[in-house]
């Protein structure tokens, strides 16, 4: 399955989660910011959101700024 | 004297916003906010790059402190919006700086875009600090909108070239009755200092404390110009004159008259 993820293309498990993203991309969950095919999600929704291919994933975090 | 600064139904006691770009290293942004003394911070959101992650900044803003994120890298009004909404998802409050820019070289705001976006984002509850070139048109719509404060740019981000737009602040303090804070460009605690005697209601202040030799010693110095300057314009200036004005009695030492 493939999925759009900050805007690479990326292989991922079907019926992978996006927990299980964050999960696999050593990311902390505290930190990060999901946004799913456009709409925030906030985390507790993480878990129960199945990827399907071609589903696109922004993933941010706060950084230092000015 | 209690003199807050009142923006969003917040009191605040400092008028220095420090921005927590640019720092040598994180572990310096808590000591510096604190030798500045300022209450509100801001910072940015980017993609995350799993190969580099990065620490997550808000560990090094002391509690207390009101997180205002910024919208850079937004190049139109949509993009800032989506933002902000993330940063307030992300838990930082409903506070937003709007930064909307669209050229690389100078880094200079899209006032209309930022006009778009404030009412957006005010609409939606925010408390929103558009960061514009100075311009009293804008500002009387950003006003309009429901801006809490506008924040005009005083010389191009991170040249800490002063108060080249003087001129263009001067008569947004003087017309608009929203808070004006002088953001980006001030390099020195003197044009700080200056800003405040002006009569602007804060400064915000990054690269010129992050890349100073010694940064936290940088902040303290700006806070004490704020408060200087601050405290100066409340005294009121006296006017400038063309000629000598004495300071001391002239006559009737040796003489009455001249």
């Amino acid at each position: 399955m493939k999925i759009f993820l900050n805007g690479k293309i990326a292989d991922f498990v079907e019926g992978s989660s996006i927990a299980d993203l964050v999960v696999l991309k050593k990311l902390n969950s505290n930190y990060v910011i999901v946004e799913y095919n456009n709409q925030i999600v906030q985390k507790d929704s993480w878990p129960e959101i199945q990827l399907k291919n071609e589903d696109k994933i922004e993933i941010f975090q706060l950084v230092g700024g000015g | 004297m209690s003199d807050p600064l009142i923006i969003g139904g917040q009191k605040l006691f400092s008028r220095l916003f420090l921005g927590t770009g640019k720092f040598p290293n994180n572990k310096m942004i808590p000591e510096a906010v604190t030798a500045s003394g300022a209450q509100v911070v801001t910072i940015a959101l980017r993609r995350v790059d799993p190969e580099f992650p990065e620490e997550n900044i808000v560990n090094f803003v002391p509690k207390g402190c009101i997180l205002m994120p910024n919208t850079s890298g937004a190049r139109n009004a949509r993009e800032a919006v989506r933002i902000a909404r993330m940063a307030r998802a992300a838990g930082c409050g409903n506070w937003v700086k709007i930064e909307v820019i669209a050229d690389n070289r100078y880094l200079l705001p899209d006032n209309y875009e930022t006009i778009k976006a404030t009412e957006e984002l005010a609409a939606d509850g925010f408390v929103v600090l558009p960061y514009v070139s100075p311009d009293l048109m804008v500002a009387r719509k950003l006003a309009e909108v429901g801006a809490a404060a506008v924040m005009p740019l005083g010389a191009p981000i991170g040249s800490n070239r002063g108060l080249q737009t003087r001129e263009l602040i001067r008569i947004l303090i003087e017309e608009i009755s929203l808070p004006v804070i002088v953001d980006a460009g001030i390099g020195r605690p003197s044009q700080a200092a200056e800003a405040m005697e002006m009569g602007a209601a804060a400064v915000l202040v990054n690269t010129a404390i992050a890349t100073a030799g010694d940064p936290v010693a940088m902040a303290r110095a700006f806070g004490r110009a704020v408060e200087a300057g601050r405290a100066a314009f409340l005294a009121g200036p006296g006017e400038v004159q063309r000629y000598a004005r004495a300071s001391s009695p002239l006559t009737g030492f040796l003489r009455d008259e001249d």
